[in-house]
């Protein structure tokens, strides 16, 4: 069949660069094997001028490649853009009403896009090893083809069939929805016409969505970078030179990927109603686990390429930090998590193939590292403990261990379906474990510990030197002047600070006092050890602000207040109880409510488009409840679908302080509001009462009466539009309390259109009075109304407000980990 | 033997314990009956929502009780007290995993994780509305 208006252009070409960039991976992968090759084994003139010539192939190739996956992202713009929805792709993720300035946001919503968003930063990425890699240039960025080829499969989108059955390779987002589905829809020539895009999930609609998935997936693809590295030395066998250019690569990705994890922090905790910075989820879990492993590895590779020890574990976690990356992807885009995370995540029926990823960048860097373990230099003599190298291992260590610990408990969905499978094979049940009940507790528990841990090695060997075998005894006792002084200085003041905020649990004293132990002796490190020089100062800056952060996580984690709650809130450690999840107020309009020291009011609401915003004032009063010494209002807001009945997304509103967050969100509202279903229900319960009455009649109701005055042939009821021929009458209708004498009107409007009697009517909302002007009779000159009574109108909100003190010291010192790490990439590059 | 084995040996043996700790906080899913029988204990039961039973949030009478009824993988139906406001698309829900303890014959859920069959994934063609009809 010709279908008519339909735009296959775009889609052939997408096809096309796809196959382009398939191909030119390829070759890349292919010449740049060669130049390696040829420059290990022939290092002759003629030996030269053959690898030159495979590298200017590789480099042809590649930027081939790069032009053709940037062509990719454009060719989905471009359809998204002028919404194609015959491509499955627009029809999924656009639609007519969605704000031109979420299209990225869109772009990246689908797991095809976020597959094209991590080519293209490994494509950027790519092109400028080109210019800067030298030496490295071939090794590196042939591993690196090797990665895009498998990442390009994922949006191949061939299928093979067997029978009936069918293996797919890939998810094409040029795919067309007639491709896609078999629908009577499309027996019409006409039916490009016919269809509407989905658009972006309203969640989703906000800024964050369009500047964290660029950082993490930037995040993501530099974690390659070092890994390449990694892989190139231990096939040229050149294991310590690797190392330098290696290091500003995994400093640039440590910033930039914990830079895209702390969006996510500041996102949830900004925008979405989960009341927090952290939820210790899966997802959040598995792409936290990979930076963790790649700061283990920059100080690997510091220790290594300053001493020459550490090399096999600095290979090992740089492979490790990428393949963890490929295994955080397949957890969260397999649907495995289905039952342990918030974050929704559909199956694509690609799982087979993410495995047969992991395992491609698994198992051989690994043999590889196994089978060459032997010719990795390392020197004779064992670390001297006195030295900075042998501290900065365990640290390592300990950094390791924490990962460890956070992926066994995060992969309890995946040892299910193994276990399950394997049990299953031999006849046996399916594996069940569940996580554990309290999940937040579990990992906040055992993290801790390490906390403790990093906080005080990292101030040691902060005041230690590489390769040094013994201190002489001055070296010994200005060492052990500036430990004693910093050791005092924490402790003294954790204990106070403790003391005086009235935190009581001793894990946490201990978890302040190495947080500030790592503050003091790291300013200690910058005034007396470096005197103040910024340039050098980029590790002394990570530590400070990991210690700031612990800081900032005690208090705001500790010290966390529910004030809708009114009493203190110790799930952090201890779990939940019934009674710690009451944390939801009613708050009746115009109703003051005590919250702790605030007196809260929901004062009212006004709409914007399908944004619901809520007025919600504070007010603090001084001790004798005589003075407002604080006042401020909080405007959270909700937003309705397109029928204005169901609620889509509910936004908080937070007050900062630079000591504190007061955190305000919507949780709830009178069921009439939020669904259509009860709005209907109260609708239809209303009765009406028949009055039969002739002019200047009054009529009542349970509490007021209703005086009938007149006509007025030119109706102004706001319900009524007039059409041509009609004939229509208002009745006016004058209502009292009985209690009051303030004075209402109404208008019904009774007329005749097509010689049909038709009612608009008429409602008083304040009063809960609805009107209906039902029959003429002109004979009897007796007119007939209807009048219902509502119950009044209750308007209330349910809210949570949580006070979080302290959590800027979370966000500073995330900031100023990303600033050390930026800091000591700048200084590893200049180097 | 060198020091940084032994250490790392005794760091590996440190976080073989705490590995241990660790798996003991896991549990396996559980369901209606054996949070009965173990009232005391926390539970984490998965089942699905019963659609045609009364979902009850009243926030005027209690800001932080919503109840509905849930049937557990082995079939048994039991009213769910959760300790909440009700979640937004909460009817579209399917699967539930609850976390929580049985009180008499109703079990209290202080965690509830939905899994609905999000609006984006429903395999089906969006039609302009108007155009649909009429055609019907």
């Amino acid at each position: 069949m010709e279908y008519l208006n339909e735009h296959l252009l775009p889609g052939q070409l997408g096809h096309f660069l796809v196959i382009l960039g398939f191909v030119g991976s390829m070759l890349a992968a292919v010449s740049y094997f060669f130049a390696t090759r040829i420059g290990l084994r022939d290092e002759t003139a003629e030996g030269l001028a053959v690898q030159s010539g495979w590298l200017r192939i590789g480099r042809g190739a590649f930027t081939v490649h790069s032009l053709a996956v940037f062509g990719i992202a454009g060719t989905v713009l471009y359809i998204m853009l002028n919404q194609y929805y015959e491509y499955n792709y627009a029809m999924e993720h656009v639609s007519s009403d969605l704000d031109f300035s979420y299209i990225f946001s869109a772009f990246w919503e689908g797991q095809e896009g976020s597959f094209i968003l991590w080519l293209f930063w490994h494509a950027v990425l790519g092109m400028i090893l080109i210019f800067v890699a030298k030496r490295w240039e071939a090794p590196v960025i042939s591993i690196l083809s090797c990665i895009q080829f498998f990442i390009l499969t994922m949006i191949l989108g061939v299928y093979f069939y067997h029978g009936n059955d069918f293996t797919k390779i890939g998810s094409s987002p040029f795919i067309l929805v007639r491709d896609m589905f078999d629908a009577p829809i499309f027996s019409r020539p006409d039916y490009v016409g016919l269809l509407k895009g989905k658009g972006l999930n309203p969640l989703l609609q906000n800024y964050w969505m369009t500047i964290h998935p660029p950082t993490l997936f930037l995040g993501f693809a530099s974690t390659a970078i070092p890994f390449c590295y990694a892989v190139a030395g231990l096939w040229t066998g050149k294991h310590k030179e690797w190392l330098k250019p290696a290091l500003p690569w995994a400093l640039f990705s440590g910033a930039i990927l914990g830079t895209g994890i702390l969006m996510g922090g500041a996102w949830a905790y900004e925008a979405l109603s989960f009341g927090g910075y952290w939820a210790w989820d899966p997802v959040e879990n598995m792409s936290l686990v990979p930076w963790i492993v790649l700061v283990a590895g920059i100080h690997t590779g510091l220790v290594a390429k300053n001493t020459g020890y550490s090399i096999k574990a600095t290979y090992l976690f740089f492979i490790l930090t990428f393949v963890l990356i490929l295994y955080s992807t397949f957890l969260t885009r397999s649907g495995v998590l289905g039952d342990t995370s918030v974050h929704a995540f559909t199956e694509m029926g690609l799982e087979w193939q993410l495995v047969a990823f992991i395992l491609t960048f698994l198992i051989p860097p690994l043999f590889l590292l196994f089978k060459k373990r032997k010719e990795i230099p390392s020197p004779k003599k064992e670390e001297s403990a006195y030295s900075k190298e042998f501290w900065m291992f365990i640290g390592s260590l300990v950094l390791i261990f924490s990962t460890v610990l956070i992926s066994f408990t995060t992969s309890i969905p995946v040892f299910n379906k193994v276990g399950t499978f394997f049990s299953e094979l031999f006849g046996g049940n399916a594996i069940d474990m569940s996580p554990p009940v309290d999940v937040v507790a579990h990992y906040n528990k055992y993290q801790l510990w390490i906390g403790v841990f990093v906080g005080i090695l990292s101030g040691l060997a902060q005041f230690m030197r590489y390769r040094e075998d013994k201190m002489t005894d001055k070296r010994r006792r200005n060492f052990m002047k500036h430990i004693l002084i910093a050791l005092v200085l924490s402790v003294v003041g954790g204990v106070l600070i403790s003391y005086l905020s009235g935190i009581g649990v001793w894990q946490y004293v201990l978890l302040m006092i190495a947080g500030l132990f790592t503050i003091v002796i790291n300013l200690d490190y910058v005034i007396t050890v470096l005197r103040g020089k910024i340039k050098i100062s980029g590790s002394a800056v990570g530590h400070i602000g990991f210690g700031l952060m612990l800081l900032g996580i005690i208090f705001s984690g500790a010290k966390k207040e529910v004030i809708s709650k009114g009493f203190m809130d110790t799930s952090a450690i201890e779990g939940f109880s019934a009674e710690d999840s009451r944390i939801n107020m009613i708050l009746p309009k115009a109703t003051p409510v005590v919250m702790n020291d605030y007196v809260v009011t929901y004062e009212g609401d006004k709409m914007d488009g399908f944004m619901r915003h809520f007025n919600v004032n504070y007010k603090k009063y001084n001790d004798d409840k005589s003075k407002i010494i604080e006042e401020f209002t909080l405007n959270p807001n909700i937003l309705y679908d397109r029928m204005l009945t169901k609620v889509e997304a509910s936004n908080p509103s937070t007050k900062h302080y630079l000591t504190k967050d007061i955190f305000t969100y919507v949780s709830a509202l009178p069921m009439s509001e939020t669904d259509p279903e009860a709005a209907k229900a109260a609708e239809d319960s209303l009765q009406y009462i028949e009055h039969i009455v002739t002019e200047k009649d009054t009529m009542f109701t349970s509490q007021h009466y209703v005086v009938f005055e007149g006509f007025n042939q030119q109706p102004g009821n706001k319900d009524y539009t007039a059409q041509p021929g009609d004939i229509p009458v208002a009745a006016k209708l004058l209502v009292r309390k009985m209690t009051s004498d303030s004075v209402w009107r109404a208008e019904p409007v009774y007329l005749i259109r097509d010689n049909f009697g038709i009612s608009v009517d008429d409602e008083i909302e304040e009063l809960g009075l609805k009107f209906r002007f039902n029959k003429v009779n002109p004979k009897a000159r007796t007119m007939t109304f209807e009048i219902a009574e509502k119950e009044p109108k209750r308007e209330y909100i349910v809210m949570q407000a949580i006070l979080f003190p302290g959590i800027n010291l979370v966000w500073l010192g995330c900031i100023m980990m990303m600033l050390g790490l930026a800091m000591g990439m700048l200084r590893r590059w200049r180097d | 033997m060198k020091k940084t084995n032994i250490i790392a040996i005794g760091v590996i043996a440190l976080g073989m314990l705490a590995l241990v700790f660790a798996a003991g906080d896991m549990s396996t899913y559980s369901n209606f009956e054996k949070a009965m029988s173990q009232p005391e204990g926390k539970h984490q039961i998965v089942g699905y929502l019963s659609k045609d039973k009364p979902m009850e949030y009243n926030p005027e009478e209690d800001a932080n009780y919503f109840s509905f009824y849930m049937k557990d993988k082995k079939g048994m139906e039991k009213k769910v007290g959760y300790i909440g406001t009700k979640p937004q698309d909460f009817e579209r829900s399917e699967e539930l995993v609850l976390t929580g303890t049985m009180k008499g014959d109703e079990f209290i859920a202080t965690d509830m994780l939905m899994k609905c069959p999000s609006k984006y994934t429903d395999e089906e063609i969006q039609l302009k509305e108007k155009v649909y009809t009429e055609n019907k």
